[in-house]
């Protein structure tokens, strides 16, 4: 297919603009941060020399006023604070970082060492295999409390779920990287598990049928 | 604006910029994670009404299953907690360039897979032999349970047999030295794995123990 | 079709077609799979539409006439409804996206070419589950399928239905993937957030608004799925299931679903207007970020639809959410608005679908929110009022805002221009169709006529008659589109590399573009929306000495005999 593509003669390769003027032409604007002011006067003023006895009909008295309301409005206190509340959201966004332009160079990363830092002492396994302990206690204390608790469901229900979520917790913090990794990745996971939450507690408070 | 941005780009990224840059497969697992939270989601949402409509009949499901039938459960689960321990062992081995090393894991971890789906269905079997069926069945005495425990735990496991099956995909492609430069494939792999982990982490407690 | 292309002198814009054949096969190009995306929906909506006209024939009397019996009529407005929802309008956003989003972000390709072509295999087959389902006796519970109706009432069908339902939702997912991902990540180095084309922005809320509600829509139907063939009694309020739970999950689903059926339209207007207006974009922050707005608030709003249903306590703050809603939508419409104003507006076929779509979806809109009053909403639910409304959201939404789509980069797509006097009747015929159709639906439901019946009280018929007979001119009126497609791609006059003077980048390269989209890496202008200043236009007449005049547009740009002169000295 890409032999199709005509290509440009020599001749129209001379007239066309080479990349750096293109960049030059093309980098050369940056759109008004404000919008024009002055709008609602030079409407009223076009209107009345279009009209023939120079009175404006409701209609333009309407529109004109409204324009001019909309222009006063720009510099109270609250459009101020909506404006720099959107700047804010805009430059957040701005500054989430982008693709990496080369594989990643994963080595020398402190989850690759052999031994592990905790509370100040040195422990000879790595932190995955620490995380694993972790992980393998807190299922053995969920079984447990699960026996001895298994009357008492006002204290168990929420021990237990707490100690889920902190298995989970660590699985998605330690084993998923995002301990290190992008903080995109965080909001994507939690975002649906706040939605998937909300819908869960919607259905719980509803009375079924 | 532009300017900025085109520097910006040229410049030599440091360690600390790489680490949170934004790699487009691992940022496609994460959406796709999003996702299958928000499935299991309503799977899970129609379990806990029924916990909580009908405690007595999960009591009557626990106390049949029996100290032994929560034992055989906890140690499946450590079945799977085991096997994302080795899947990121494994990973630690092909990030320092290891192919071997993270192989033999990835032995480990399939087979865990594997060793989990089957007790899974031993306990299915035994289940079913109680009386807790999918349909419903208004004659048992644990009418109703079994669908909402089938339904989630079920798609749960379904979610391992395609992970075992993935792990032998990135167990082939890592013998040929699809990943000795770029680790990303083996990564995405291990999200989805642990995912599949910490799902079951959540339905163990909430099913079983509460 | 590759011998269609005829050179012409000093036309160095104008490149061969992709063969024929191309289209029919896997393939991982975004502009292949675009086109297959596209052409695909397209039919599934004749087969639709054709639905929807057997439904008006049948309402032209108050008694069953045309159809055997009540479940086959049934049958036609189920169908209808979800052929419309699931295989037209969802699909053509996501073709469209995907022909424009890496050209308009410079990019080669998608971020995922090979997911992307799996995600539009999907689509075919679901389409066929659903067309199979007359063989076997379709589905009968209305799009919405409530048990107990698609549970134990609906005859196999259902289950097909629900199968395909399935398919179009992992395509959406997979397709929603990639286009974040895509927009996130693929953007050339000078092209900021803040500098995308709009329909990026509107593309990316819906994309995170299909990865999150989606979801929802496929966890409800594998349950339903189980009722159906597995005796599980999910939604079986007799043995112990609940009927609400479906109607709540599906609604969690299917409002931001609206949303993702309206968004990219929005999207398409902020393009079309500006360019059609010559004018800078009015309020371009507030115009992106209302699509985020919009994909978040899409969230909360869901048991609006379930007001009848819902117990009293919860109606009020679904009602108070649901005109909040309202208000990211008035947003846009005020900065489409201030666009136009004062611009010199070209009414050619893409900007009178656009400016038709402003003043349908305006109606549509507040239509809307008379519903979202639970006083209002419990007289109207399921009436014809509800009807009215949704077809003024989606087809003088959605539809118009496709039908601009499809005008304005036809010439990109194919590289022909669409004939402008058969577009010009196209959507004299659509509007007048339309209005027609939909307007005296209004009427007839606040009278009390209920949706979804093919028998009703005889007071109603002259108004029905007059619906039907719109809504036949309606659905011809789509042929004048389908024949000059037909014509355009035959012997179309040839467009040019960029014949409406755009500043996105999908317009700086070729028509249609190359394999690899761009020669070299893609300058983009820094404000997409710049039109007007003496900079654009510096940087058009650069462009034009790359890839040649477009010959497409000269009748646009010449001025009408006896028109005034050009207002402004940099008209571009």
């Amino acid at each position: 297919m890409a032999d199709d593509n005509k290509k440009p003669t020599s001749e129209e390769q001379e007239n066309a603009v080479t990349d750096d003027e293109l960049k030059q032409i093309a980098g050369d604007v940056s759109p008004p941060d404000e919008y024009p002011e002055g709008q609602a006067d030079a409407l009223e003023e076009a209107l009345e020399e279009a009209s023939d006895d120079g009175e404006l009909t409701a209609v333009e008295e309407g529109v004109t006023s409204a324009l001019r309301a909309t222009e006063e409005a720009q510099d109270t206190a609250p459009v101020q604070a909506f404006d720099s509340a959107v700047s804010g959201i805009q430059s957040a966004i701005e500054s989430i970082p982008g693709a990496p332009e080369e594989p990643q160079d994963a080595h020398a990363q402190p989850h690759l060492s052999d031994t592990t830092v905790l509370f100040g002492r040195e422990f000879p396994y790595s932190i995955y295999t620490m995380v694993f302990f972790a992980l393998g206690a807190l299922t053995i204390i969920e079984v447990l409390m699960a026996e001895l608790l298994a009357s008492v469901e006002i204290i168990k229900i929420p021990l237990l779920l707490s100690i889920a979520t902190a298995k989970s917790a660590l699985v998605v913090i330690f084993y998923m990287h995002l301990n290190h990794d992008s903080r995109v990745f965080a909001v994507t996971f939690l975002v649906p598990v706040g939605i998937a939450l909300l819908s869960v507690l919607f259905l719980l408070g509803i009375p079924a049928n | 604006m532009s300017q900025v941005a085109v520097e910006q780009h040229h410049h030599e990224m440091s360690a600390e910029e790489k680490a949170r840059s934004i790699d487009n497969q691992k940022f496609a697992m994460w959406l796709f994670i999003a996702s299958e939270t928000v499935i299991f989601s309503t799977m899970i949402v129609a379990y806990i009404v029924f916990r909580i409509q009908e405690p007595e009949i999960v009591k009557g499901v626990h106390e049949a299953l029996g100290l032994s039938g929560i034992l055989l459960v906890t140690f499946n689960s450590f079945l799977l907690l085991t096997s994302s321990w080795a899947m990121v062992m494994g990973l630690r081995e092909i990030q320092r360039g290891n192919r071997a090393g993270m192989i033999r894991w990835f032995w480990l971890v399939a087979g865990l897979g594997v060793a989990f789906l089957a007790i899974q269905y031993y306990e299915y079997v035994q289940m079913a032999s109680k009386g807790i069926t999918l349909y419903h069945d208004p004659s048992s005495e644990f009418a109703g349970f079994g669908m909402r425990f089938y339904a989630p735990t079920a798609f749960h496991g379904a979610h391992v047999f395609a992970g075992v099956l993935w792990c032998l995909l990135v167990m082939r492609r890592a013998s040929k030295g699809v990943y000795d430069k770029n680790s990303v494939g083996v990564e995405i792999f291990g999200l989805y794995w642990h995912y599949v982990d910490i799902v079951w982490v959540l339905l163990f407690t909430l099913i079983y123990l509460i | 079709m590759a011998t269609a292309s005829y050179p012409m002198d000093g036309v160095a814009g104008q490149v061969k077609r992709p063969a024929l054949a191309e289209y029919f096969t896997w393939s991982i190009d975004h502009k292949i799979i675009g086109v297959q995306y596209i052409v695909t929906s397209l039919f599934f909506f004749i087969i639709a539409g054709a639905l929807a006209m057997l439904i008006r024939w049948e309402l032209m009397t108050p008694e069953i006439t045309v159809m055997a019996d009540g479940s086959q009529y049934n049958t036609l407005f189920s169908i209808h409804g979800t052929m419309m929802i699931f295989t037209w309008i969802v699909p053509f956003w996501a073709g469209l996206g995907n022909y424009l989003i890496p050209l308009m972000l410079g990019a080669k390709d998608m971020a995922f070419p090979w997911l992307n072509a799996f995600a539009f295999w999907l689509l075919p087959p679901s389409g066929f589950l659903l067309i199979l389902g007359f063989f076997i006796g379709p589905a009968e519970a209305g799009w919405t399928s409530y048990p107990p109706l698609s549970t134990i009432y609906s005859p196999d069908g259902q289950t097909l239905w629900a199968l395909s339902i399935h398919l179009v939702g992992l395509s959406s997912i997979l397709g929603a993937i990639n286009f974040i991902v895509t927009i996130k990540n693929m953007r050339p180095p000078s092209m900021g957030w803040f500098q995308m084309p709009l329909f990026a922005w509107a593309t990316l809320a819906t994309s995170i608004i299909v990865v999150l509600a989606t979801p929802f829509l496929a966890g409800a139907l594998t349950l339903l799925l189980l009722d159906r063939v597995a005796g599980t009694t999910f939604f079986d309020a007799t043995s112990g299931g609940d009927v609400l739970l479906w109607q709540n999950i599906f609604w969690f689903y299917s409002h931001p679903a609206v949303y993702i059926m309206i968004l990219p339209g929005f999207g398409v207007l902020s393009e079309v207007l500006a360019i059609h207006s010559r004018k800078p974009i009015f309020g371009y922050r507030m115009i992106a970020l209302s699509s985020m707005a919009i994909a978040i608030v899409g969230f909360t709003v869901w048991a609006h639809h379930m007001f009848t249903s819902l117990q009293p306590e919860l109606r009020i703050p679904f009602m108070i959410t649901s005109m909040i809603i309202a208000v990211p939508t008035g947003i846009k419409i005020f900065g489409w608005l201030g666009t136009i104003w004062g611009g010199r507006i070209r009414l050619n076929s893409a900007n009178l679908f656009s400016l038709g779509f402003l003043s349908l979806f305006v109606i549509g809109g507040i239509s809307g929110v008379m519903l979202a009053a639970v006083p209002v909403n419990i007289h109207m639910h399921d009436t014809y009022f509800v009807v009215s409304h949704f077809h003024f959201v989606l087809y003088g939404g959605s539809v118009f805002a496709i039908y601009s789509a499809l005008y304005h980069w036809w010439p990109k797509i194919t590289g022909r221009m669409l004939d402008e006097r058969l577009g010009k009747i196209h959507f004299v015929t659509t509007y007048i169709g339309f209005l027609g159709t939909f307007m005296p639906q209004h009427i007839v439901g606040m009278q009390g006529m209920p949706r979804r019946v093919a028998v009703y009280d005889p007071q109603f018929q002259d108004l029905n008659v007059l619906i039907s007979l719109f809504s036949f001119l309606l659905g011809i009126s789509t042929f004048f589109l389908l024949y000059n497609m037909v014509v355009s791609t035959v012997a179309g006059r040839v467009a040019g590399a960029n014949p409406w003077r755009a500043l996105t980048l999908e317009w700086q390269t070729t028509s249609p573009p190359p394999a690899y989209n761009f020669a070299g890496e893609p300058v983009p202008f820094e404000d997409p929306y710049g039109y007007g200043t003496d900079a654009s236009k510096a940087y058009l007449d650069a462009m034009e000495s790359r890839f040649g005049p477009s010959p497409g547009a000269e009748e646009e740009r010449r001025p009408p005999s006896g028109a005034l002169p050009e207002p402004q000295p940099a008209g571009d």
